[in-house]
């Protein structure tokens, strides 16, 4: 089997003071072994709550309903002793802003190697471990590094360090949400480049969560693009970017700044992603998009593979055929 | 560390030498001469004039302070104006009674406090949360001396179990533990429990987790390791608070400490009695100050680095 | 003028803070009327006798109506958390308003003076403070605010130091402003909910730290029909007399409570819009 992990009709609502508010509604994907999967929208999409729901990170106050099918087992209905084990071992997470994501008060390497001792006892692998990490993610000083604080390292070494934490089990999947946000450009290659080679060694899958476009092209194999916690679209990365489909994503592409001598404006795109609380029928993206129907403000549209491994959420048959 | 343990203990001995001027200043800064303090209306003048030479007071101030700094780093803090009796040995007697009342108060106030309000954190929301920070709110809108007073009322007048003044046995220590502690328990579960609430929402917490640890270890080795940082520095500083409560406790239950000598000697403007009372307490407030931003420097790595490279 | 019916119908505390408060102060005011007798008509005849119709708390050792006591020292609690306040406001916004503005020199003076007062907790402070101005009620009201300025200079100078370096304060010295100009119409404004905040914390604290020093005897003296006072002299007749202290105990209790609800509901209104900014 090469899929490894399935997200089956996912709907997550955060129960707040006015009803539920609908952060994911039946999500469907599927990340293959080895693959890097982009999961693309703006702020507040829901791509993290995806994120976190699969590693049952979130905090209790929402209501979950679908599954999260991982080698075939339903992450949600596992039992809290099954899902510490899968955490880490099997699926990995890092965060948008490591200093925050690390504990002040413990140099780097022991966390790290708090990480491989839940796999070895032996206090002299675990030591072989940590130095072998620290160099495969291109940590210099290894030795010494080992020894540092967390506020001691740059923004681009904490990154490594967490990344080098969650590797350390051997995950098959490593999720990475928005891991270069906080990290300045040039330093963001470089993790970009590392997250390739250790997916290309070590053979994790990478769901990577991210709103730039740019670290989209370098890594991802697949794409899919969420609006107001549905998926929109979805494709091999090539695709996504030559032939996208979707009204949401048009206007994604559109609003790309590309290095060539046109001049303008830069395409924007009017309206607010709505705030859903409650019931609502209908396509999410109507009050936004310039070809909407009247049926987009009634009837909720479903997934259609237009073309094979290219999928659209959207009503209009032109939308669909004119690509 | 070195450096900053060095600096702080500098800042705190400038503070003290500070106050000290302060409570120096303060026999001259009533009304009238000095002298009239020390002496009976009735005394002649010569007798003043005896006196005042006696005790320094026709001296220029800055050699009086300098006198008096010396004589309190013999040991000598003067003579009580109402008993005629050396302020340090009245000292020698009172002072333990006051750390030991101080000291079984802070205790109580933290080993309940503490534990109550780091359950009352993970059972968030719950009827036990809830339920302790309603009593403890309530507690601390009681003065202490009016808990005083009740649970004399309650368990001294009228049940008739424990003693209400004295402090000769284990059983005189209760009720102005209580007393003292009962208040001070809200403020402390407050505090830990806030403490470990923003622990628990820190991104590090999830890391732990993201990791495969599991609940106990994250709880223990991360959210508690990082919170007791900030509990053990609320420990130290609370010390002066117990201090004032003490006081006040002192003179109800008829304790021989600082506090009764204190208030006695201000009503009966024994002035180098409260001098020597005021510059004790100080010392000590400042000491718990110094030693809370120690243990942080000490346990906190960020504190440490940014204070070594001057930055504060 | 509708939002502020909005929010004080929302908010619990604001609103039994408020109504607690507002009762307070109308006994305050209307002691006169409603008590049946003076705080110091003293009868011989009725002395530690128990809450009855004619003496709804009781009397204490000197004949005294308990129930009207009880009343008049509602004044003097207010007195002492108007009073009080204004001072330490006064000092502090002052001082905290120059040293956050005017910086370097004058701050160091007055964060020094600051931590000074800050370096023996309160109540031993103003005993200290106490021993050289004398007793008396309004004697402990000078010593716990000039030791408990220092709280709203810290957060006044916090404010002002953030704000002296916004745009439309160089605007203003560009169009030659003068600086106490500055500071009262635009530097002040901004400071007051946090002002605010501080003075619903102060009036309670005020209040039970006066009282404590009452209550030791440093503060207001007899006749005075102080709560803490009361309380003090309640001590010798627990036994025959617990009314005594019941009474004055509960009236306190009452203020403080009601103070602090006041000051929980300010700050829920007032901090959203702190942190906002």
């Amino acid at each position: 089997m090469n899929t490894l992990l399935e997200l089956k009709d996912l709907s997550i609502d955060y129960l707040v003071k006015d009803g539920k508010l609908s952060a994911v509604n039946s999500l469907n994907l599927s990340i293959n072994r080895g693959e890097i999967f982009a999961l693309v929208g703006e702020s507040g999409c829901g791509k993290t709550t995806v994120a976190f729901s699969i590693m049952r990170l979130l905090q209790g106050n929402e209501q979950t309903s679908g599954e999260i099918l991982f080698e075939g087992e339903d992450l949600l209905t596992l039992e809290d002793g099954r899902i510490e084990k899968i955490r880490g071992k099997h699926i990995g997470m890092i965060f948008q802003n490591p200093l925050d994501s690390l504990n002040p008060v413990y140099t780097s390497g022991n966390q790290v190697a708090e990480a491989i001792l839940l796999d070895e006892k032996d206090k002299h692998v675990v030591m072989e471990k940590l130095l072998k990490l620290y160099e495969d993610v291109r940590i210099p000083d290894a030795p010494e590094r080992i020894h540092s604080y967390p506020h001691e390292l740059s923004g681009g070494m904490r990154q490594r360090v967490m990344i080098a934490m969650m590797l350390s089990r051997n995950p098959q999947l490593l999720i990475a949400d928005e891991p270069t946000t906080a990290l300045d450009v040039t330093v963001e290659a470089q993790i970009l480049k590392l997250l390739k080679e250790l997916r290309d060694d070590y053979g994790s899958a990478i769901l990577l969560i991210t709103h730039n476009f740019g670290i989209v092209a370098e890594l991802a194999d697949r794409v899919g693009i969420m609006y107001a916690g549905e998926l929109v679209e979805l494709a091999d990365v090539v695709e996504i970017f030559h032939h996208p489909v979707h009204p949401y994503s048009k206007a994604l592409m559109a609003s790309l700044p590309r290095m060539t001598k046109e001049e303008g404006r830069l395409a924007t795109l009017d309206g607010t992603v709505p705030r859903i609380i409650g019931e609502f029928k209908g396509c999410r993206f109507s009050n936004r998009c310039a070809l909407a129907q009247k049926r987009c403000f009634v009837d909720t549209p479903s997934l259609l593979e237009i073309r094979p491994g290219h999928f659209v959420q959207c009503h209009n048959e032109e939308v669909l055929r004119g690509y | 560390m070195l450096t900053y343990t060095a600096r702080r203990l500098l800042q705190g001995i400038l503070l003290v030498i500070v106050v000290s001027i302060l409570v120096f200043s303060m026999l001259h800064l009533m009304p009238g001469d000095p002298v009239e303090l020390i002496t009976d209306r009735k005394v002649p003048p010569e007798v003043k004039a005896e006196m005042k030479r006696q005790y320094g007071l026709d001296l220029p101030l800055h050699q009086q302070y300098l006198r008096w700094v010396k004589n309190i780093l013999r040991g000598d803090f003067g003579v009580s104006i109402r008993s005629k009796t050396s302020v340090a040995a009245t000292f020698k007697h009172r002072i333990p009674v006051t750390l030991k009342l101080t000291g079984t108060a802070l205790l109580v106030e933290f080993l309940i406090g503490v534990p109550l309000g780091l359950l009352a954190a993970y059972k968030k929301d719950s009827f036990f949360d809830r339920a302790v920070i309603t009593t403890s709110l309530l507690f601390a809108a009681l003065p202490s001396f009016w808990i005083a007073v009740m649970l004399i009322m309650v368990f001294g007048v009228h049940l008739r179990i424990l003693p209400l003044s004295g402090f000769s046995s284990a059983k005189h220590y209760i009720l102005p533990v209580l007393s003292i502690a009962l208040g001070g328990i809200a403020g402390m579960l407050r505090m830990a429990k806030s403490e470990v609430l923003d622990v628990l929402n820190e991104r590090f917490v999830f890391t732990a987790y993201a990791k495969g640890l599991d609940k106990r270890t994250v709880l223990v080795k991360h959210v508690l390791y990082n919170s007791i940082i900030l509990i053990l520095v609320m420990f130290f500083l609370s010390l002066p608070w117990i201090i004032s409560g003490a006081v006040i406790i002192e003179n109800i239950f008829v304790i021989p400490g600082m506090g009764g000598l204190m208030t006695q000697a201000i009503i009966n403007q024994d002035m180098f009695v409260v001098q020597g009372c005021v510059l004790i307490i100080s010392i000590l407030t400042v000491l718990s100050n110094i030693l809370a931003d120690l243990l942080i420097a000490a346990l906190d790595p960020r504190i440490r680095v940014s204070l070594s490279e001057g930055e504060s | 003028m509708n939002e502020i019916l909005y929010i004080y119908k929302k908010n619990r505390y604001l609103r039994m803070g408020t109504i607690m408060v507002g009762f307070l102060v109308l006994v305050a005011i209307f002691a006169h009327v409603i008590a049946p007798f003076d705080y110091d008509e003293a009868n011989r005849d009725v002395r530690l006798e128990p809450p009855s119709s004619d003496h709804w708390f009781g009397t204490d050792e000197f004949g005294r109506d308990v129930f009207s006591r009880v009343l008049y020292g509602s004044r003097i609690a207010l007195r002492v958390a108007i009073l009080g306040v204004s001072i330490q406001v006064l000092i502090g916004v002052t001082l905290g308003l120059i040293s956050g503005y005017f910086g370097r020199v004058t701050d160091q003076i007055v964060s020094f003076l600051a931590d000074l007062t800050w370096s023996l907790p309160p109540i031993i402070m103003s005993m200290a403070v106490i021993s050289i101005i004398g007793k008396g009620l309004d004697n402990t009201i000078i010593a716990i605010s000039v030791v408990s300025w220092a709280q709203y200079a810290r957060v006044v100078r916090a404010k002002t130091s953030s704000l002296k370096n916004m745009a439309f304060v160089e605007t203003a010295l560009a169009y030659n402003e003068s600086h106490p100009s500055i500071l009262f119409r635009y530097i002040l404004p901004n400071t007051i909910p946090s002002i605010i905040v501080l003075v619903s914390l102060s009036i309670p604290n005020t209040i039970m730290s006066t009282t404590a020093l009452s209550f030791l005897g440093l503060g207001a003296q007899p006749p005075s029909p102080d709560w803490g006072l009361a309380l003090s002299s309640s001590i010798l007749y627990l036994l025959n007399a617990p009314w005594l202290a019941v009474f004055p105990g509960i009236a306190l209790v009452y203020t403080v409570f009601a103070f602090n609800l006041l000051g929980e509901g300010l700050r829920d209104l007032l901090d959203p819009r702190l942190r906002a900014r």
